[in-house]
């Protein structure tokens, strides 16, 4: 069991800019927890009808993808939930049902269900034909989703991205970039135009990768 | 009377660096992006990817190797159910933030987690952490787990230290009413003998005789009577007390088994006996037989508690009690004994002390029966365990054992009301 609490021997530590004032906080009793589950229920269900509208448009294999993707999302929430729920051991002669319990809690928190979502979800969007527009608000949709799931499983209030909204910026403007590059690669055809737009998206991302970080430091210096 | 003495403890621990759980999902929509780039040759999804991969590169690189975990050790004499506060101080963090927890071990319940802020490490003031013990014994308490983790949360670094072992003591049972004896031993103590002294307790009037102190002259009933008397006060006495604790079997509920009830049971006879100045020893009966004489104090109480939680790890179980030294069971002890009566030898060890002249009382802590189903035969058998049952009880009570049963939720006064009202005569039969 944990708790966000700073408690010192004897007195508490008056106005220290301690985590949990930062927003950094576990535990089972957090106001608001709620809301931040719905939000990643509400992202996770918008971005698997975002990748798959419209279904009939989709290369074969759509429907499966669709069906693991939405299962992924709902296990997603349940193992979301379940973080606050403590570990209980569970009897090895036990009933049935709390064997069965045990089997089942073990299955939802062990898979990585959010990454199969977001691989489901890729896989979903390239079955359609190609749309970089669309493509780039799955992308911004899917960010949103893990950063919703790492809010919820974390108890951490949204407040604590701030030191990070610059990256996140730069990252969207690449990905903007990268639609505009391939809308650009709609009016031109060509595997070499393809191979040459990849190579200069990723090393775009590479470049600002080297920058960013050192941007970064030196602005919390 | 614990003892609540703390112990400071430092040391370095080397973290253990992984990926959170976070960078693992970033990193898999920043690699998938890429590969569905290649695949379907849609340069989009490189874009995709793109945002990820930038929060990645963001990760610090320079991660502490090992950290500095100074403890405050909890006391390690603690009783069940009590909760047990410690400190935790950390230093060495370098600039992540720190959670703290305690990984319990069985039987332990841990209370409170605490996160550390990054700048603690200026601040080596120990953070207060408790927890609470569910069950007596030698235990583990369990390790506490540091997790260190950047401003983003993409890497996690953690590492354990484990805790001391405590000695958790049984919750000592109430016990306001003690049993007395009638003849006691000639040591100064807090109970009043028979027979008269010094002591502040009412015994008599008597007439005076040269010798006797003028100040206690009963001057109502020297002039009553026309000649001098004076009063006379009991003398106060201490009592040895040797409490045998039958740990050889544990049957019932979890909680109020018997082995839990004698643990409590005797707890608690020994800290209200040694609290009226008594010397108390103990005698624990388990799979091999332990033995403190008689004596005071807390260092007593102290030695008591350990020898009832932890037993003895070495020696034979003897068949009676009979091998045992006199320091154990001086003359004219008072011999309570704790025990469900399922141990053929306990009961002969209890025969065996009656007949060598001792008080003995013995406390029945069985509260449960075997578990039968409805047959016929079941219920014989099931019967004839009864039967044989109260046939122990009876034939102990026959021979001078009074047996009181204790169900472990009333107060040990409710069973032994009848046996404190008055002192028990101590004599051969």
């Amino acid at each position: 069991m944990k708790l966000s609490i700073s408690k010192r021997l004897g007195q508490d530590k008056a106005g220290s800019d301690t985590p949990a004032e930062r927003g950094w906080q576990r535990g089972p009793v957090q106001s608001g927890a709620w809301r931040t589950m719905a939000a990643t229920a509400l992202l996770a269900a918008v971005a698997i009808s975002w990748a798959s509208y419209p279904l009939e448009t989709g290369k074969p294999g759509t429907k499966i993808t669709l069906i693991v993707a939405i299962a992924a999302g709902v296990v997603t929430i349940a193992q979301v939930a379940l973080v606050t729920v403590p570990r209980v051991e569970f009897p090895a002669f036990g009933p049935f049902y709390l064997r069965y319990s045990d089997w089942l809690l073990g299955f939802i928190r062990g898979i990585p269900w959010p990454e199969i979502l977001v691989i489901a979800l890729l896989v979903l969007e390239a079955l359609h034909r190609s749309r970089p527009w669309h493509t780039g608000i799955l992308g911004v949709a899917l960010l949103c989703y893990l950063f919703a799931v790492h809010l919820a499983e974390t108890g951490a209030r949204p407040s604590v991205l701030r030191a990070q909204l610059p990256v996140i910026s730069a990252g969207i403007g690449l990905l903007a970039f990268a639609v505009g590059v391939a809308s650009v690669h709609e009016a031109t055809t060509g595997a070499a135009f393809t191979a040459i737009r990849i190579l200069a998206i990723v090393a775009a991302v590479i470049a600002a990768g080297l920058v960013v970080p050192v941007s970064a430091r030196s602005r919390g210096d | 009377m614990p003892d609540s003495g703390a112990r400071f403890e430092a040391g370095r621990l080397r973290v253990r660096w992984t990926l959170s759980a976070h960078t693992r999902r970033l990193l898999t929509l920043g690699i998938g992006g890429l590969v569905m780039a290649v695949l379907t040759g849609r340069p989009e999804f490189a874009g995709l990817a793109a945002p990820a991969l930038l929060l990645l590169a963001t990760r610090p690189a320079d991660r502490p190797e090992s950290v500095n975990l100074r403890l405050v050790s909890p006391s390690q004499d603690v009783v069940e159910g009590d909760s047990v506060p410690f400190g935790v101080a950390l230093t060495g963090q370098q600039g992540y933030d720190a959670e703290v927890q305690l990984v319990p071990a069985p039987q332990i319940t841990p209370s409170s987690g605490t996160v550390m802020s990054a700048d603690a490490a200026a601040d080596a003031a120990p953070v207060r952490m408790e927890f609470r013990p569910e069950r007596w014994g030698r235990r583990r308490v369990g390790a506490i787990e540091v997790v260190l983790r950047d401003y983003a949360r993409l890497t996690e670094g953690s590492t354990q230290r484990e805790l001391p072992k405590i000695d958790c003591f049984p919750l000592p049972a109430r016990l306001d009413r003690m049993i007395l004896l009638s003849r006691l031993p000639s040591r100064l103590g807090e109970h009043a003998a028979r027979a008269p002294g010094d002591g502040s307790e009412f015994a008599g009037v008597r007439e005076f005789v040269p010798g006797d102190r003028q100040r206690r002259i009963n001057w109502a009933a020297t002039t009553r009577r026309g000649t001098l008397h004076l009063t006379t006060f009991a003398a106060e006495r201490t009592m040895n007390v040797v409490v045998i604790a039958d740990a050889s079997a544990d049957v019932g509920k979890p909680r109020l088994s018997t082995l839990d009830l004698v643990q409590r049971g005797a707890a608690g006879t020994i800290a209200a006996y040694l609290s009226s100045r008594d010397r108390v020893g103990l005698i624990h009966f388990g799979s091999q037989v332990g033995w403190i004489g008689p004596g005071q104090g807390r260092r007593q109480y102290r030695r008591l508690m350990e020898l009832l939680v932890g037993g003895t790890q070495f020696g034979e179980r003897p068949a009676a009690l009979s091998r045992l030294p006199r320091a154990a069971l001086p003359a004219g002890a008072l011999i309570i004994v704790f025990s469900p009566l399922l141990d053929p030898r306990l009961i002969e060890a209890v025969r065996d002390l009656r007949e060598r002249g001792f008080a003995v009382l013995v406390i029945d802590v069985l509260n449960s029966a075997p578990r039968h189903d409805n047959s016929t035969v079941s219920n014989l058998a099931s019967r004839l365990w009864q039967l044989e049952q109260q046939a122990i009880r009876f034939s102990l009570t026959e021979i001078g054992v009074p047996v009181a049963h204790w169900d472990g939720v009333a107060s040990l006064d409710v069973p032994l009301a009848p046996y404190t009202r008055r002192s028990i005569v101590v004599g051969r039969r």
